[in-house]
């Protein structure tokens, strides 16, 4: 019965999709989904719209004027690139240390903050095959930022200016195409921080035990377009980090050493 | 209406009409890819990409193996899902210490949506599971029969009209107010 039933919705959503016109029937049921699927078939654009005219006009003129393709020269020069591009990715990968050679070690513990040197996160998000089917929409909800922050700076390195619009503090030196960060996040027991290969030392700061991080690839380069698997490179910072009134504070920069960011933290004043 | 022609291709020669396949495909890729991402400047981004891929990747192509709208179609699917994961590696990446812009909190889908039962509709389907989402970007944006959208997914015919009938049930529960609610 059911099987009937299932039949026969597809056979009108056939006949609607073809024809635009809604197969009349005596089961009000059956009428409402059709409705729903005559619905769902006007969500679309319609096929003269500007934009997808736009969009052709764009794909012609990357495939050069629609016309045979035999296997033939510029098709085989790209694939050569392709290839090249391949071979390149090949010896990177050989020639630098597999992200799976060393063994997981915890690095150092702060407060409840296990930091170990298990590849980040990026660098296991890029490594990961894309085959698993993906969800539209994200599954891992992110942890809830404050825009308030507890500490305010009193020295900052000549050249960066505050950024309002992103949590914690952001100073920004755009001639040296450099960043710093200020974040205080709570963190709870079993939290870990990855920070791959990157050297760790130990330091003081603020008469607390904490951690400088040098070249840690915690975050995906932002190219500024859709960007897929072979399109993503892993961007490095510096950052050091400690624990302070139970929460954990990092500071951080793309090109800052360990004696710029000590300073910086050493003059944060609690607000 | 666009349907998907079933192309008779010759594997050994692999000779391929690629103006053909632009014309015969180029629509049901753009609308399929703009059904499931909601953005005019994306979706741009991704047919153009998908047209691309094609062009390089189609010494690849191997009519043995299925038919020339389902390998397009393979792409397109593969452009859109790896749209998507980036947006999910965005998200992730908070937790790993990642400054987030905190202006960047918008709701793409809510802010391109058109109408207010379009709205409703586009949350409904947000609510389904996500190969339930492609197959209805497949019926309703692509407007592919159930036949094409089976040798695409991987799907049995009969499994994808199931799945259009339970999905398009779900949909119903989930809309108050429209008409549609049993």
């Amino acid at each position: 019965m059911i099987d009937k039933q299932i039949q026969q919705f597809n056979a009108d959503v056939d006949h609607l999709l073809d024809t635009g016109q809604l197969p009349s029937s005596a089961d009000s049921d059956h009428q409402a989904l059709l409705q729903l699927a005559q619905q769902l078939g006007q969500i679309g654009l319609q096929p003269n719209s500007t934009q997808q005219a736009a969009t052709a006009q764009r794909v012609q003129q990357l495939l050069g004027t629609p016309k045979p393709h035999y296997g033939g020269f510029m098709l085989k020069s790209k694939l050569r690139i392709g290839l090249a591009l391949m071979m390149a990715l090949v010896v990177a990968t050989v020639a630098v240390p597999p992200l799976r050679s060393y063994a997981s070690q915890i690095l150092h513990q702060i407060g409840w903050l296990t930091v170990n040197n298990e590849p980040t996160k990026v660098e296991q998000l890029i490594a990961a095959p894309e085959t698993t089917p993906i969800p539209d929409e994200p599954t891992a909800v992110p942890p809830v930022l404050s825009n308030d922050i507890a500490y305010e700076p009193s020295y900052m390195p000549a050249g960066y200016v505050a950024k309002p619009g992103y949590n914690g503090r952001y100073y920004a030196n755009e001639s040296a195409a450099d960043s710093i960060s200020i974040h205080v996040r709570s963190i709870a027991e079993g939290d870990t921080l990855s920070v791959g290969a990157a050297s760790t030392t130990p330091i003081t700061v603020r008469n607390k035990q904490g951690l400088y991080v040098e070249q840690a690839p915690l975050y995906i380069k932002d190219l500024g377009r859709p960007m897929y698997q072979e399109d993503l490179e892993t961007v490095s910072v510096n950052l050091i980090v400690w624990e302070e009134d139970g929460q954990i504070v990092t500071v951080e920069s793309y090109i800052l050493g360990q004696a710029d960011l000590v300073q910086i933290a050493e003059g944060l004043q609690a607000n | 209406m666009i349907r998907i022609q079933q192309p008779t291709l010759d594997t050994s020669t692999t000779q391929i009409d690629f103006g053909e396949l632009y014309a015969q495909h180029y629509a049901a890729i753009y609308r399929y890819i703009d059904y499931r991402v909601r953005d005019p400047s994306i979706t741009d981004d991704l047919v153009a990409h998908t047209f691309e891929r094609a062009m390089t990747r189609i010494e690849t192509y191997r009519a043995d193996r299925g038919t020339l709208g389902a390998w397009i179609f393979g792409i397109a699917r593969h452009c859109v899902d790896s749209h998507f994961q980036r947006q999910r590696r965005q998200r992730w990446l908070s937790l790993d210490f990642i400054r987030e812009d905190a202006a960047d909190n918008s709701d793409l889908l809510a802010d391109t949506v058109r109408g207010e039962t379009h709205q409703q509709l586009h949350q409904a389907l947000g609510k389904l599971k996500a190969h339930e989402r492609d197959v209805i970007a497949l019926k309703f944006g692509a407007r592919l029969n159930n036949r094409q959208i089976a040798e695409i997914t991987g799907h049995s015919e009969s499994n994808v009209g199931v799945m259009l009938y339970r999905s398009l049930q779900r949909l119903r529960q989930w809309l108050p107010n429209t008409g549609y609610e049993q």
